[in-house]
C-alpha cells in the first residue's frame, strides 16, 4: 500500500513539471467560404441637424439615436471592424466643422437593432477599430473552431451582429459660412487575420 | 476539401451632414419701388413682369458669402381703398439673380425658394405682379409687399 501511494505522488509531480506550452493562432478567416455582408438597418446617413454659428457646444447624436448597420457572417468567426472617418466636415467656401465619430458593437444575438442597441458595447474614444466574434459565445470561453467545409458541411450558419455609428459635430465657430457641411465615413468589416 | 477563398472584407459608406445657420441677419435694401404707372380706367387687369418690365421693384439682399438662405413672400394680397368701396387683388411674382441682370433672373413662382449667395454675398430680387381690377372703384389704394429671408 505504501508503494502505490509513492507512485501516485511521482505521477502528479510529473504533471506539475510539464514544459512551457507553445500556442498557435489559426487564420480560419482565410477559408471562411462565406462573404461578409454589411448593410444599413434603415439609412446610411448620420445627420447632426441645425447648429448656430458661434454656439458654444457641438451637436451630438447619442448611441441611442445612432445610425445602425448589420453584419451578416458565419457565427463562429471573429471580425475586425474599422471606421475610417474624417476629422472635419466640409462646407461652403471650403470651411470646415470639427467632427468626431464614435462606434459601438453588439454581438449577443439580439433579434433586431433596437434590442441590440440596448446591450451595445462602446469602442473607447480614440480607437477606430475593434475585433469581436460575430456571435458572442454564451459560455464565456472561446468558441470551438469552425467545422471545415469538406463536402458534407457546405454552408455555414450565419448570424447578425450590429454596429452603431454616432458622435458629435461642431461647435460652429464664428467666421465660418452657413450652409450644409458634409463628410463620408467608411465602415470596413473583415475576417480576423494573423 | 477546402472551399475557394472568398473576399474576406466588406465596406460601406456613411454620409454625414450638419447644417450651419448664421446668427447675423440678411441685410435687405430697396433699390427700386414697384411702379404702377398710367391710367387704369376701364381695365380689368394688368401685369408687371419681374423679369422684363422696367417698372418691377428691385431689392438687394446682402448676406454671408457662399451661404444659403430661404426666401418666402406673400404671393397674394387683397387691398381695399381708403373708403372701403372697392378692392384690388395683387398676385406678386418675384425673380432672383446673384448678378444685377434682370433679364437673366430666375422666376420664383412658388412663394418660397432657396437662394445661394455668391462670393460677394449679394443677391438681387425683382418684384412684379398681376393686378386684378375687376372689383376696383376709383380711389386710393395702399399695399405692402412682405418678404422674409432666413439663413438655413
Amino acid at each position: 500500500m505504501k508503494c502505490k501511494l509513492t507512485y501516485l505522488v511521482l505521477v502528479l509531480i510529473g504533471f506539475l513539471m510539464s514544459v512551457d506550452s507553445i500556442g498557435q493562432r489559426i487564420n480560419f478567416g482565410t477559408w471562411a467560404g462565406t462573404s461578409i455582408v454589411v448593410q444599413p438597418v434603415s439609412v446610411s446617413t448620420l445627420d447632426f441637424g441645425n447648429m448656430m454659428i458661434g454656439g458654444a457646444l457641438p451637436n451630438t447624436v447619442s448611441l441611442l439615436n445612432a445610425t445602425s448597420f448589420e453584419i451578416i457572417a458565419p457565427e463562429s468567426y471573429d471580425v475586425t471592424v474599422t471606421l475610417d472617418a474624417p476629422a472635419v466636415l466640409t462646407g461652403p467656401g471650403g470651411n470646415t466643422l470639427p467632427f468626431a465619430a464614435k462606434m459601438a458593437w453588439s454581438n449577443q444575438g439580439a433579434t433586431n437593432s433596437t434590442l441590440a442597441n440596448k446591450i451595445a458595447v462602446e469602442v473607447p474614444t480614440g480607437f477606430t477599430s475593434v475585433t469581436f466574434p460575430v456571435r458572442k459565445f454564451a459560455g464565456g470561453l472561446p468558441a470551438p473552431p469552425p467545422v471545415p467545409l469538406d463536402g458534407t458541411t457546405t454552408t455555414r450558419i450565419t448570424t447578425k451582429a450590429y454596429i452603431f455609428i454616432y458622435g458629435s459635430a461642431g461647435p460652429a465657430s464664428i467666421g465660418i459660412n452657413s450652409g450644409n457641411y458634409t463628410g463620408t465615413l467608411t465602415l470596413t468589416v473583415e475576417y480576423v487575420t494573423n | 476539401m477546402l472551399k475557394a477563398q472568398v473576399p474576406a472584407a466588406s465596406s460601406i459608406s456613411i454620409n454625414v451632414s450638419a447644417n450651419i445657420v448664421s446668427n447675423s441677419p440678411v441685410e435687405l435694401t430697396t433699390l427700386n419701388n414697384l411702379i404702377l404707372r398710367g391710367n387704369y380706367a376701364g381695365m380689368k387687369d394688368f401685369y408687371v413682369s419681374p423679369i422684363s418690365s422696367p417698372d418691377a421693384g428691385l431689392m438687394r439682399a446682402k448676406g454671408k458669402p457662399f451661404s444659403q438662405a430661404r426666401i418666402t413672400y406673400l404671393m397674394e394680397e387683397v387691398i381695399s381703398d381708403t373708403i372701403g368701396t372697392g378692392k384690388i387683388i395683387l398676385k406678386y411674382e418675384m425673380s432672383g439673380n446673384t448678378q444685377r441682370v434682370q433679364r437673366a433672373s430666375r422666376l420664383i413662382d412658388t412663394g418660397e425658394a432657396i437662394l445661394n449667395f455668391g462670393d460677394d454675398g449679394l443677391y438681387y430680387l425683382w418684384i412684379g405682379c398681376h393686378i386684378d381690377l375687376s372689383q376696383a372703384s376709383a380711389g386710393k389704394y395702399n399695399g405692402q409687399f412682405t418678404l422674409e429671408i432666413i439663413y438655413i
